[in-house]
């Protein structure tokens, strides 16, 4: 009998069309904060000192799903055909070339960064490992009245795991890694691991194409990581309230209100000291990450109780709002016979308007704060007949580690020249490599990559390049190639 | 035998979903049919309306609008399922007309929006969603007889912040190259600066 209830129950959630949402909507709310943050950090320049990008944000980068594994392209693709064209962030769909079995698709660095974004909620079970808990760090954990099945029929009949994921036991069961474990997670392919694999193939990969595809990927990552991070912005992810979640009321009032365009700008005004780990911006354990100044401040639906009514105060009237030092409209109450102690308390939409205009500014501050800090570690680079290719760091105290060196012929084509480890540097000259001039005649740019830790033994992958010709205005690779793209769909 | 009925449930219901084409629901329109009509527009379309230049009310030629229909995954989960887009560009009437969906493309999950947008080189570009002056969502967009007043750039406006406004798909890339040179060419000035940069901008500054 408990199994036909959960096929027709799991059937009926395919029929459903109720609004529900994940958190703050990945096409909107998460696009929108990451555009915001992206346009307030430094990402345009350092597209242009690393990767020779002209167009900075707005350059355009392909991506060729031939050159990756197979289950990983065709995951990708299928992710990325989903996305929502009129945002922007979905990629334009090129002609296929011979031995392609899936067209390349194109987008500009913002788009691509945006589309990380979105894609960290796609499938929807991933944001089972967005929670983390604004008091203990902890991640997604059930209650003591849920179990198991009860939490897996629930999360298919809200369309949050398949029915074939029931059957095989991988529907989410109300339980998920802490978004701190997930942004470190081997099996998480937007996480910091892939990001920094990627990161390095952009550098160091043969191809222009290939060193493209590989930039895309670091975009995607570093989207998907900044939504983990925002979502820390929103009270039900930080106070483990599953429900709220599913219900997603707060978080289609915001897209609703905001879409993806209208999204506010980061709050400069507000301090957000760079952190030692990515992590501790979602959690530090002494209140300044984003979850636990969510969770302090805001409350959601399925946390709310009498015990947020200050003692000794008294309720007239028939209705109104309880406020709090950050926003005027915390809490709506009202009267009621039927409820304990004479009063329902609950959210609406005043409360959720104060919500969304004091915390998406935040969270933008953070999501900004989050990418200048994970591509930390700006290099500049010069070539003098005497010394040689001197590498200067400009901001970061980074520790050990090991600098490639590579030459770029006109074809695009990458080669190294040399690899030398590096010891711990101040901002200042972090290494010189000797080079010829004669050893440089056949090419026309330097790249460097530098992969190493950081002062508080962090991973940090950084790189910059160096034109060798000298009124070259660094040709971007993507620019100079046309390609047609299919007919409009 | 409650559970073969349980089953067998199961299997008419599937099999009425493939029969029922896979047309899937659709969301509520968040505009009119038509302007001052009080009926509801569908997110099927057709769509027409006229793109006019805001500071004289002549229609504005070769302006691009692009229509994007949006999937959801059925279930009501806020998460992509495709979109499809229809590009045009306005005649010398400043007249545009988008075809309803077409049935090959009325995909099985949730059709949760459809979002025009108009752009024309040297004018602020239309969202049907939201406002470019202060970001507050759009009321006044119809599905039929639909007026867009384009205004003029305004000088000092950021190119970049328009571009983020409006969306990249591929044909408004296309239609804004000249604009997304100018956003670049901001930014290199505007964007927040390198550590080695602010120290020298700092030092040139005080020496100054």
């Amino acid at each position: 009998m408990r199994l036909s209830r959960t096929w027709i129950s799991a059937l009926f959630a395919l029929w459903a069309t109720t609004d529900v949402a994940v958190g703050y909507e990945g096409s909107t709310t998460l696009a929108g904060v990451t555009e915001q943050a992206a346009l307030s950090s430094r990402l345009h320049r350092r597209m242009v000192e690393r990767f020779g990008l002209s167009l900075g944000m707005f350059e355009p980068l392909r991506l060729d799903p031939s050159l990756l594994q197979i289950d990983r392209a065709r995951n990708l693709y299928v992710r990325l055909s989903a996305l929502d064209a009129g945002q922007g962030h979905a990629p334009e769909v090129l002609a296929r070339k011979e031995g392609q079995s899936l067209s390349p698709l194109r987008q500009h660095v913002l788009g691509w960064l945006a589309a990380g974004s979105v894609l960290e909620t796609t499938p929807a079970v991933r944001v089972r490992h967005h929670f983390v808990d604004g008091k203990t760090g902890a991640g997604l954990h059930r209650l003591s009245d849920m179990t198991a099945i009860s939490a897996s029929a629930e999360s298919v009949q809200q369309g949050i795991s398949s029915v074939r994921q029931l059957l095989s036991g991988a529907a989410m069961d109300g339980t998920g890694r802490s978004a701190t474990e997930w942004i470190t997670a081997s099996d998480n392919d937007l996480g910091l691991p892939a990001f920094w694999d990627a990161y390095e193939r952009a550098v160091t990969a043969q191809t222009t194409v290939a060193r493209e595809t590989a930039l895309t990927e670091a975009l995607l990552s570093l989207g998907g990581l900044l939504a983990v991070l925002e979502q820390a912005g929103d009270p039900a992810y930080v106070h483990n309230d599953l429900q709220s979640v599913l219900s997603g009321h707060y978080a289609h009032f915001v897209g609703q209100r905001y879409g993806r365009a209208g999204v506010p700008q980061p709050d400069a005004k507000l301090d957000v000291p760079s952190p030692q780990r990515f992590a501790d911006l979602l959690f530090d354990g002494k209140g300044q990450g984003l979850s636990e100044r969510t969770a302090s401040r805001f409350v959601s639906p399925g946390t709310i109780s009498p015990s947020l009514i200050p003692q000794g105060s008294k309720l007239f009237g028939v209705g109104g709002y309880l406020s709090s030092s950050t926003v005027k409209h915390f809490l709506a109450w009202q009267k009621s016979d039927t409820e304990p102690g004479g009063r329902v308390l609950f959210l609406d939409e005043r409360c959720y308007t104060d919500y969304a205009t004091a915390l998406l500014p935040e969270i933008g501050k953070f999501a900004q704060v989050g990418l200048d800090f994970l591509l930390r570690g700006d290099l500049r680079l010069s070539l003098a007949s005497e010394s040689g290719l001197t590498v200067k760091l400009l901001d970061e105290q980074l520790g050990s580690g090991t600098l490639t060196v590579l030459g770029e012929k006109a074809s695009g084509e990458r080669q190294v020249f040399k690899t030398q480890a590096t010891l711990p540097s101040r901002p200042g000259v972090l290494t010189q490599v000797p080079l010829s001039e004669e050893a440089l005649t056949d090419f026309v740019r330097l790249a460097v990559l530098w992969k190493g830790r950081d002062r508080n033994g962090q991973p940090v992958v950084t790189s910059s390049v160096l034109s060798l010709r000298k009124s070259e205005s660094v040709p971007s690779p993507a620019a100079s190639q046309t390609e047609t793209s299919e007919p409009s769909q | 035998m409650r559970r073969c009925l349980g089953l067998g449930l199961a299997f008419g219901l599937l099999s009425l979903s493939a029969l029922s084409g896979c047309m899937g629901p659709v969301a509520k329109a968040p505009f009119a049919g038509r302007l001052g009509s009080g009926q509801v527009g569908s997110l099927l379309g057709p769509f027409d309306g006229q793109v006019l230049d805001q500071s004289t009310s002549s229609p504005l030629t070769s302006a691009l609008v692009v229509g994007t229909w949006a999937f959801e995954e059925p279930g009501g989960l806020a998460s992509p399922e495709s979109s499809y887009s229809v590009s045009v560009v306005t005649g010398s009437d400043g007249n545009y007309s988008l075809p309803s969906l077409p049935a090959g493309r009325q995909f099985a999950g949730l059709l949760r929006r459809f979002t025009l947008v108009v752009y024309k080189a040297g004018f602020v570009g239309y969202r049907s969603d939201l406002r470019f002056d202060d970001r507050s969502p759009r009321h006044d967009f119809v599905q039929r007889g639909n007026v867009v007043r384009l205004e003029r750039f305004p000088q000092g406006e950021s190119h970049a912040k328009h571009l983020v406004f409006l969306g990249s798909g591929a044909a408004l890339r296309g239609a804004a190259q000249s604009e997304i040179i100018a956003a670049s060419l901001e930014l290199q000035e505007t964007a927040p600066q390198l550590a080695a940069e602010q120290t020298e901008t700092a030092a040139a500054k005080e020496s100054h």
